[in-house]
């Protein structure tokens, strides 16, 4: 035995570890319950005590066996559902199969009729046992005697089970219909057959049609009753004093007292007996329930039927309202209705006695193994009775406010459109009734209620040791210490009865000291106490009598000594007895008539203290807020059952969600502990598989809901919080002055609710983490695909905005991922991007088709800008991208409404053109495998392009070509030279497909000012990237060294003061050897990355000029010039080679527009057309030839000289030669740009064309005038000389 | 005595001396109170027991939900590396 106990002691040793903040009420999976209620079973056992008592108790047992069984019958009338209804109709008398239908219609309504026959049956027997009693009572000898209090509460009882049935029976028209279905069925088979029978049912039937039945039978009976009021009264007054004095724990019995006021009222108000006079006669205080009426002015019946008390009073015969000045002032109402006002006083109730319990549980965390001291377990006693007393009087604030709303429905009138649907009554009662405040407060309290249920629950057993302790030792101090001085008191005054009573007290619970006790016999106590008296003579206190030692003992009476004790001395107490006009009270001293009055008073709450688990789940029951049989009675059928828009565990639980400001997330498992609470109801009080199921079904629907909610406002928090974290400061309060108001979402404690690993909910234990992380997954995938559709339908500029949603979800990850376990962004963002099984994703595709079919085509290129516009002209037509057509929830994008249209500011600014930001953005986005794929695919596109139009036009352009177009003269003035030009390369300029040719041009030069770009924002991304890396690598910059300072020494100092941050050699040293080798190795290639020198502009400009030396239309003239040594002066007016032809070109755009509204080429093509030019021409190498030879600029360098401002044929010469300048500028620019990619290639590849000295003219001119090592131009020069 | 005869209060019979039927009682009363002690007692050690296999039960499900949930995420990892790798497999 020993052993077991200690086995026990050493489970607490173990650590269990459960790191989850508990967001809801007690559920657990086992609950254990003692119950030592013995029903009066053991009375025999306390012979000691008076007879009379005993006989009471067993009164009592039957009462209470009886009480039982009507509160059984009242269920089965409550959870009432109508049968006929579903059962098929006999239609016509002729209908074949209508004896089937009776006959199946017999059986099956059977069983259910036999519970109605028991209902009226018991009815019958009950209305007579209470009769009787009252009749035993109120025997003219008895009426003098002295009745219990629990005694009459009992009574009382019965006459609230008369209330509720009553009432239930007129509520219930489907057991009426469903009976005489029945006995349509049955008198047709005639299975009714015999005399006794016909009459039973006639009865049942009238029994059921007739209302108020039993209130009437119970009047009649009680009528002919000599002196019933008197009893009635005095059950009234007890109630009232319960009532007024608080003596009462559980919730429904404050509700009983009122409603055993207000039927017992009804009962004695008849036109033979007037309850105004009883109150001039002061049998009962009008005016003290007129206050008590006021202040409960609607209290629950049954489930969710309730009654106004007042309204018994009201029915009554004698009804004066001038007696009732409180309740019918209608000018107040009671605080019922109004739980706003009870808010704060419960709050601060609430943290005053947890203050006090976080104390007591932390001293005990502190010190396990320390015993309490007695007037340690005394205030732990306390703290268990005033929580149960707190958590009673929230739970009826929360009932009577239920109450309260069903009885005042939401008005229709106001606002009827309001509600949609037919206006259910119950919806009018529960859905609509409630203001958002109300709903807040009702969670709030619910949440305390719960809260501090859990608690006591987990200090349970702390609270039943000092419950147990405490009474035993305040019963054994009583009977042993106060009650021996009581005897000898009385003892000396020779009051024998009230000794005896005494005496029968202290024996029917008496624990002596290790059983023997102090003396054997009450004599020789006594005698002792006498001789102690004597010998001390006039001292009043004797330490060695007061000192009793007592048992060790942590068990408190039991249920009928408990009844025996306090019946027995409250007969001490009471101003009533049955011995003629002395009351015994007066046997006693004032002194000890206290101390038996404070122990009477105390010991009321033993029996609920005893049974604490019992107790404590009692007073947190909140399951009728769920119960809804009488509002589904009410529809007729109508209603299977309500919506859970109706319900009202689902309508705080929703109100919860669905508010932004109210920060109550974390109470939102507290609504559904509601369903907990209705469940374990349905299952075991009403015992009904149907409601169970119903309930079951409704928190299916609820629980997915809720999880559905719950994790999209979680993901919007999350959003909008990283969205407000990325959104500049300063631009959010600027978009405060213009009326978008960014606010940061208001602090929420998630966090608790993230890490709900298992959530009790009907039994079943719930992972919320991992549906939440499967949801909010989910959200991450939706609000992805949502980004890249996005991005898919806009042109190439969307980059910006794809990038700062993929910022702000990668942000939201990061800050969930502190709480759950997500996927990692890259591998949801991959698998939304489709890129996890290929090489391509739809970000990347989607960037290339828009480069080469929108950006390629219709971009300009502005070198100043260094950004794109589109151009204003579309030469192609507008590609076709797929519309977002759904409409997106502001959740997918960046949380709310506001943090949207702010960000659609931000982006917009990027949608006009493409600058470096968009390139950068795009490096990004793709990374190295995609530019290398998009970078190929634009090869592709360049190599076309190259292979067929450009080279197409090139031919056909050289055929326009003059044979030959020299430079002229200088002495012919620029006039003329430009009609000179204008003559000989007429047909270029009149070539139709001219338009044709510059776009050609232009998509190539965009296409490797794309090269460029990205190379130049690559090139940023790499640097950056290593030099973040460098301080990893043990890469320290050169320190500055004095004069006379060893550099090498300081740069070994930084070494040794950093080299914790060498991740290769911590890796090496503390790694294994496989992680050794890695690290190296990506160590050398984060080295080597910059070092080559690799830039893919170069390998770019490679690439096509590979293409161009490929075909003979580009070069063949050239190189065969160079290779088979003709002197390059023979063909130097020769229009075969591309620069010549660039040069017409040049010319063509050069000329001014001729009309206002005309384009210029500019406009229409941008620099790429340019850049395209003098790519083909720097990577022919003839862009010193073209720089010679070109044709404006000769005519700009004579234009120079001679000054003229001719216009020749429509052509002014100063605007002309403005243009030329500045293209020249341009295109020097451009060939210093392609020369610094291509310079240190050029040395290896490229043979350098040999600088040629020509023989002197004359000494002077070579060395004055011209550097020897001119390489191409040598010739031109010569050739004019 | 004759206060007795009054009501229906029957003296109990203590004092006068019938000794060997009130103190039978009386000891059965005192060992009752022995007896409910241990009952009591073995009532704690049940609740304690029941206190525990709920704790336990909660520590259990909350280790289990842990490990479920690396399980998960390494199943998530495994399959997301399976279709990376696989996809030059599934071109060929």
């Amino acid at each position: 035995m020993s052993d077991a106990l200690s086995n026990v002691e050493v489970l607490y040793e173990l650590p269990l570890i459960d790191s989850q903040p508990s967001v809801e009420g007690a559920n657990n999976g086992i609950v254990y319950e003692a119950n030592f209620d013995t029903n009066f079973e053991d009375k025999t056992a306390y012979i000691t005590g008076i007879s009379k008592y005993i006989e009471e108790a067993v009164l009592h047992s039957n009462l209470s066996l009886l009480l039982e069984q009507g509160y059984q019958h009242a269920m089965t009338l409550y959870t009432w559902r109508c049968c006929s209804r579903a059962i098929p109709t006999v239609k016509s008398p002729e209908q074949p199969n209508r004896i089937e239908i009776y006959e199946k219609t017999v059986e099956a309504l059977q069983p259910e009729v036999a519970k109605l026959m028991a209902i009226m049956h018991f009815s019958m027997t009950a209305i007579d046992t209470f009769c009787n009693q009252v009749r035993r009572l109120c025997h003219h000898e008895k009426r003098k005697e002295f009745v219990s209090e629990a005694y009459l509460l009992t009574l009382g009882e019965f006459i609230n089970m008369f209330a509720v049935l009553d009432e239930l029976k007129n509520m219930k028209s489907s057991v009426k219909n469903d009976y005489s279905a029945y006995r349509r069925a049955a008198q047709f088979l005639r299975v009714i057959s015999d005399s006794t029978a016909l009459t039973e049912s006639q009865n049942l039937s009238m029994f059921l049609a007739t209302n108020d039945k039993i209130r009437t039978m119970l009047k009649t009976s009680l009528a002919q009753i000599e002196g019933y009021e008197e009893l009635l009264a005095d059950v009234v007054n007890t109630s009232v004093h319960m009532f007024e004095n608080k003596l009462y724990l559980l919730p429904s019995e404050k509700h009983m007292l009122v409603k055993v006021i207000g039927f017992s009222l009804f009962l004695i108000d008849s036109t033979a007996c007037n309850i105004n006079k009883l109150d001039a006669k002061k049998k009962i205080n009008v005016s003290r329930i007129d206050k008590i009426f006021k202040t409960v002015e609607v209290v629950p019946l049954y489930g969710d039927m309730q009654i106004a008390p007042f309204n018994y009073i009201k029915k009554s015969p004698n009804f004066d309202p001038s007696k009732w000045p409180i309740c019918n002032d209608a000018s107040t109402s009671s605080l019922q209705g109004n739980l706003l006002m009870q808010l704060p006083e419960i709050r601060e109730e609430h943290e005053r006695f947890i203050a006090d319990l976080a104390r007591y549980t932390n001293e005990g965390a502190i010190q396990k193994v320390m015993k309490r001291t007695d007037q340690e377990m005394k205030y732990l006693y306390n703290m268990g009775l005033t929580g149960l007393q707190l958590l009673s009087k929230w739970t009826n604030s929360i009932l009577e406010l239920y109450c309260w709303k069903l009885l005042h429905p939401a008005d229709y009138r106001k606002g009827a459109s309001k509600y949609e649907d037919d206006g259910e009554e119950y919806e009018r009662a529960t859905r609509y009734n409630y203001s958002s405040q109300e709903k807040f407060a009702m969670v709030e309290i619910l949440s305390l209620i719960k809260g501090l249920q859990l608690q006591m629950n987990r200090l349970n057993e702390t609270f039943y040791e000092a419950i147990c302790s405490t009474t035993y030792i305040d019963l054994q101090t009583f009977v042993q210490m106060h009650i021996r001085d009581m005897i000898k008191k009385v003892t000396q005054k020779k009051r024998d009865l009230t000794k005896s009573i005494l005496i029968a007290v202290r024996d029917t619970c008496v624990d002596w000291f290790n059983g023997v006790g102090e003396s054997g016999s009450i004599e020789e106590s006594l005698a002792l106490g006498l001789k102690l008296n004597q010998s001390h003579g006039s001292k009043k206190d004797h330490p060695e009598l007061n000192h009793i030692r007592l048992n060790k003992r942590c068990v408190g009476p039991s249920s009928t000594q408990l009844y025996m004790v306090r019946t027995m001395i409250e007969s001490l107490l009471t101003d009533k007895s049955g011995y003629g006009k002395r009351t015994l009270r007066k046997d006693i001293d004032y002194n000890h008539l206290s101390l038996i009055d404070q122990f009477h008073k105390q010991s009321f709450f033993w029996d609920y203290l005893l049974n604490f688990d019992a107790t404590l789940k009692q007073c947190g029951d909140l399951s009728q807020l769920w119960y809804r049989e009488f509002y589904l009675e009410l529809t007729m059928g109508r209603k299977i059952q309500f919506p859970i828009e109706m319900s009202m565990p689902w309508i705080l639980a929703d109100h919860i969600l669905e508010s932004i400001k109210q920060p109550m997330i974390e109470y939102v498992f507290y609504p559904m502990d509601l369903y907990n609470d209705a469940a374990m109801h349905a299952l075991l009080v009403f015992r009904k598989q149907f409601l169970y199921d119903e309930i079951e079904a409704e928190v299916n629907l609820c629980f997915d809901q809720l999880v559905f909610k719950l994790s999209d406002k979680i993901f919007t928090h999350f959003k909008s919080l990283a969205a407000c974290m990325l959104l500049d400061k300063r631009y959010r309060s600027e978009c405060h002055m213009n009326g978008i108001k960014v606010v940061f979402p208001s602090a929420n404690r998630y966090d608790s609710l993230l890490k709900q690993r298992h959530i009790q909910l009907l039994g079943r234990s719930i992972d919320l983490t991992f549906l939440l992380t499967q949801r909010l997954t989910l959200s991450f995938k939706k609000s992805l695909e949502t980004a890249i559709q996005r991005f898919e339908s806009v042109n190439i500029t969307g980059v910006m905005e794809l990038q700062c949603l993929l910022e702000v979800n990668r942000l939201t990850h990061e800050l969930l991922s502190s709480f759950l376990t997500l996927d990692s962004f890259e591998s949801i963002v991959s698998e939304v991007n489709h890129s996890v099984s290929s090489a391509l994703g739809r970000i990347t595709l989607h960037i290339f088709w828009e480069l080469t079919y929108d950006f390629l085509p219709h971009y300009c290129y502005n070198g100043s800008t260094n950004r794109f516009v589109k151009t204003q002209q579309p030469h192609v037509n507008e590609t076709r991208r797929e519309k977002m057509t759904r409409e997106i929830p502001d959740v997918q994008l960046y949380g709310t409404r506001e943090l949207n249209q702010a960000y659609d500011i931000v982006n917009n600014l990027y949608r006009g053109f493409v600058g470096v930001q968009h390139f950068r953005t795009m490096t990004r986005l793709l990374g190295y495998q995609g530019i290398a794929v998009v970078i190929q695919e634009m090869l592709k596109v360049v190599k076309n392009l190259l292979d067929k139009t450009i080279r197409e036009f090139v031919e056909k352009l050289r055929a326009c070509m003059p044979k030959q177009c020299k430079l002229p003269r200088s002495d012919y003035g620029s006039p003329a030279i430009l009609q000179y030009y204008l003559h000989q390369l007429h047909e270029i300029i009149h070539y139709p497909a001219l338009q044709d040719v510059f776009h050609c041009f232009r998509e190539l030069g965009n296409a490797i000012l794309f090269f460029l770009m990205i190379e130049q924002s690559l090139s940023q991304e790499e640097i950056k990237d290593l030099l973040q890396a460098a301080p990893f690598q043990n890469l320290i910059p050169r320190p500055y060294a004095k004069e006379g300072e060893a550099l090498e020494a300081k740069i070994r100092r930084l070494e040794a003061k950093y080299a914790a941050m060498s991740l290769v050699n911590i890796i090496k040293k503390l790694g294994t050897e496989k992680q050794g080798k890695l690290v190296e190795e990506s160590d050398l290639l984060t080295r080597e990355r910059l070092c080559i020198g690799l830039t893919t502009f170069e390998v770019m400009l490679d690439r096509i000029r590979g293409f161009l030396l490929e075909d003979p239309v580009w070069s063949n003239n050239s190189s065969s010039a160079v290779s088979s040594n003709i002197s390059p002066l023979s063909n130097i007016d020769d229009t075969h080679d591309f620069h010549r032809i660039w040069s017409a070109l040049q010319f063509v755009y050069c000329l001014p527009i001729r009309h206002e509204n005309d384009m210029s080429v500019e406009q229409l093509y941008g620099e790429g057309l340019n850049f395209a030019g003098c790519t083909i021409i720097r990577l022919l190498s003839e862009h010193r030839k073209f720089e010679t030879y070109d044709f404006t600029y000769h005519l700009f360098k004579i234009n120079r000289s001679d000054q003229k401002e001719d216009e020749v044929k429509n052509v002014s010469l100063p605007t002309f030669t403005e243009r030329i300048r500045k293209f020249q500028i341009l295109n020097q620019q451009i060939f210093a740009c392609l020369n610094k990619y291509l310079c240190h290639t050029t040395t290896d590849e490229i043979p350098v064309e040999q600088v040629k000295c020509l023989t002197p003219m004359t000494l002077q001119t070579i060395q004055s005038s011209i550097p020897i090592y001119q390489h191409n131009r040598l010739p031109g020069t010569i050739s004019e000389c | 005595m004759s206060h007795y005869g009054m009501g229906s209060i029957r003296s109990p019979p203590s004092e006068n001396g019938c000794n060997g039927e009130t103190s039978e009682v009386r000891r059965n009363i005192q060992d009752d109170w022995q007896r409910r002690d241990d009952i009591l007692l073995l009532t704690t050690a049940i609740k304690r027991l029941v206190d525990f296999l709920n704790q336990f039960e909660s520590s259990c499900r909350f280790r289990l939900s842990t490990l479920n949930e690396k399980l998960t995420a390494l199943e998530r990892h495994v399959d997301y590396l399976e279709a990376r790798v696989s996809k030059g497999e599934t071109l060929n």
